[in-house]
C-alpha cells in the first residue's frame, strides 16, 4: 500500500526516467509503471530503494541474484526488477526465458583455431560484428 | 621504518589487492550459471500451454523437419554439425538457409551472417524493413551441443518471423503458401508493428507477445529430438 503511494508520488519521475534515460515509448513506459505497481511488495520496496538511492540488492531477491542478472542478461535496472517479479510469480516460464544462451555456460571450446575462423570469415566475407540495430524494426 | 621497507609493504599491498580482485573475478566467472539461487539446470524447454498449432502450421513444422533432416543425411542434425569441421558447418548452415528460403517461399530475403564474440547475446534477428535475417555464427563454431542447437533454433525462429511478416503482408491476397488462419495475421500485426516489446525493455512482455511465442514454439516443434 505505502509503496504504491510512493510510486504514485514519483510517477512522473519514473516515467521521465524510462522515456529519457532508457528510451521507452510513452506506451511502453506506462505499461512498465503498471507492472511496477503490481510487483510483489518486497520487490517493489527494493525497486524504490534503487530508484531513490541507486542502491541495488546485494542479497538474492526472491531467489534471484540481481547483480548477476544485470551482468549476464541484456537488461537495464528496471527490466531486471521486472524479471525478478516475473520469476517470483512464474518461476518455470521466467527461468526458461532468462536462462537463454550465456557465453560462459553455453559456448564452450571453439571447434577450431582462431586463425582458421579468421580465414573462413575472410573467405566467405562474413562480418566480425552484428549489424546495427534499429529497435523500431528488428525483432529477435 | 626505513623507506625501502615502506615501499616493499606498499608494493605487497598493491599485489595483494590485485590477487584478491583476480580471485573475486575468477569466482564470479565460475558462478555465472547461478543467477538463480535455486533453479533447474535442465536444458529441456517445454511447450507453452498458451500455444496450439493450427493444421497449416503442423504442415509447416513437418516440412521444415523434412528439409532439416534431408540436409544432414542419416545423422541427427546437431550430431552431424558437431562431427563436421568449421568450414563444413558453415557450408551446411548456408545450404540449410537456401533450402528454407525455397520452402518458405521467401526468395528475396537477405541473409547476413556475422561472427561476433562480444555480442554473443545476440543470436540473430529479423529486420522487416530490410527483409533481412542476421545470424551470429559464434555458437556454431564451438563444440558445445547446446550452443550448436541454439544456432539451428535461431535459424528456424528468425525464418518464422520472416514468414509472419509475409503472412501479414499477404493477408489480403490469400495467395501465400503458408497463409494460415485469418486471425493469425491480425495477431502477428500487433507484434510486428510499433507494439513490439524488446527483451531488454520488458522480458516477460517480450516472451509472451504472440509473434515471439509463435516463433519460439515453431522452432521448438521443428527441433524436437534433433
Amino acid at each position: 500500500m505505502i509503496e504504491n503511494i510512493k510510486i504514485a508520488v514519483k510517477y512522473f519521475r519514473i516515467k521521465n526516467y524510462l522515456m529519457k534515460e532508457l528510451k521507452y515509448s510513452n506506451r511502453g513506459a506506462i505499461r512498465v509503471i503498471n507492472k511496477i505497481r503490481k510487483m510483489k511488495p518486497e520487490i517493489k520496496r527494493a525497486f524504490l530503494v534503487w530508484f531513490t538511492t541507486g542502491q541495488t540488492p546485494k542479497e538474492p531477491l526472491c531467489g534471484v541474484d540481481y547483480r548477476k542478472l544485470l551482468k549476464y542478461r541484456d537488461l537495464n535496472h528496471v527490466s531486471a526488477f521486472l524479471a525478478i517479479d516475473w520469476y517470483a510469480r512464474n518461476p518455470e516460464e521466467a527461468f526458461n526465458a532468462l536462462s537463454m544462451p550465456q557465453k560462459d555456460i553455453c559456448a564452450g571450446p571453439a571447434c577450431t583455431s582462431e586463425e582458421e575462423i579468421n580465414r573462413l570469415l575472410d573467405k566467405y566475407s562474413i562480418k566480425r560484428e552484428a549489424p546495427p540495430e534499429n529497435t523500431d524494426d528488428i525483432v529477435s | 621504518m626505513p623507506v625501502p621497507e615502506l615501499v616493499l609493504i606498499g608494493a605487497a599491498a598493491v599485489v595483494g589487492t590485485i590477487i584478491i580482485t583476480q580471485i573475486e573475478s575468477l569466482l564470479d566467472y565460475m558462478m555465472t550459471d547461478q543467477i538463480f539461487v535455486e533453479g533447474s539446470n535442465s536444458e529441456e524447454v517445454r511447450h507453452s500451454p498458451k500455444y496450439r498449432l493450427c493444421p497449416k502450421d503442423s504442415q509447416y513444422v513437418e516440412e521444415s523437419r523434412r528439409v532439416l533432416f534431408e540436409s544432414f543425411g542419416s545423422e541427427k542434425p546437431v550430431d552431424a554439425l558437431l562431427n563436421m569441421g568449421a568450414e563444413g558447418r558453415l557450408v551446411a548452415i548456408k545450404k540449410l538457409i537456401e533450402d528454407l528460403k525455397d520452402l518458405y517461399d521467401v526468395p528475396d530475403i537477405k541473409i547476413e551472417l556475422f561472427y561476433d564474440k562480444e555480442n554473443y547475446r545476440l543470436c540473430g534477428g529479423y529486420s522487416k524493413e530490410e527483409n533481412r535475417i542476421s545470424l551470429n555464427l559464434f555458437f556454431l563454431m564451438t563444440d558445445n551441443r547446446r550452443a550448436v542447437k541454439e544456432v539451428l533454433d535461431t535459424v528456424f525462429h528468425e525464418f518464422r518471423h520472416a514468414v509472419q511478416w509475409r503472412i501479414l503482408m499477404a493477408a489480403d491476397e490469400n495467395g501465400y503458401k503458408w497463409f494460415n488462419e485469418s486471425d493469425m495475421a491480425v495477431r502477428f500485426a500487433s507484434g510486428l508493428t510499433s507494439d513490439y516489446i524488446s527483451f531488454r525493455e520488458d522480458p516477460e512482455g517480450y516472451y509472451n507477445q504472440f509473434v515471439e511465442l509463435d516463433a519460439r514454439e515453431i522452432a521448438l516443434y521443428v527441433l524436437e529430438g534433433v
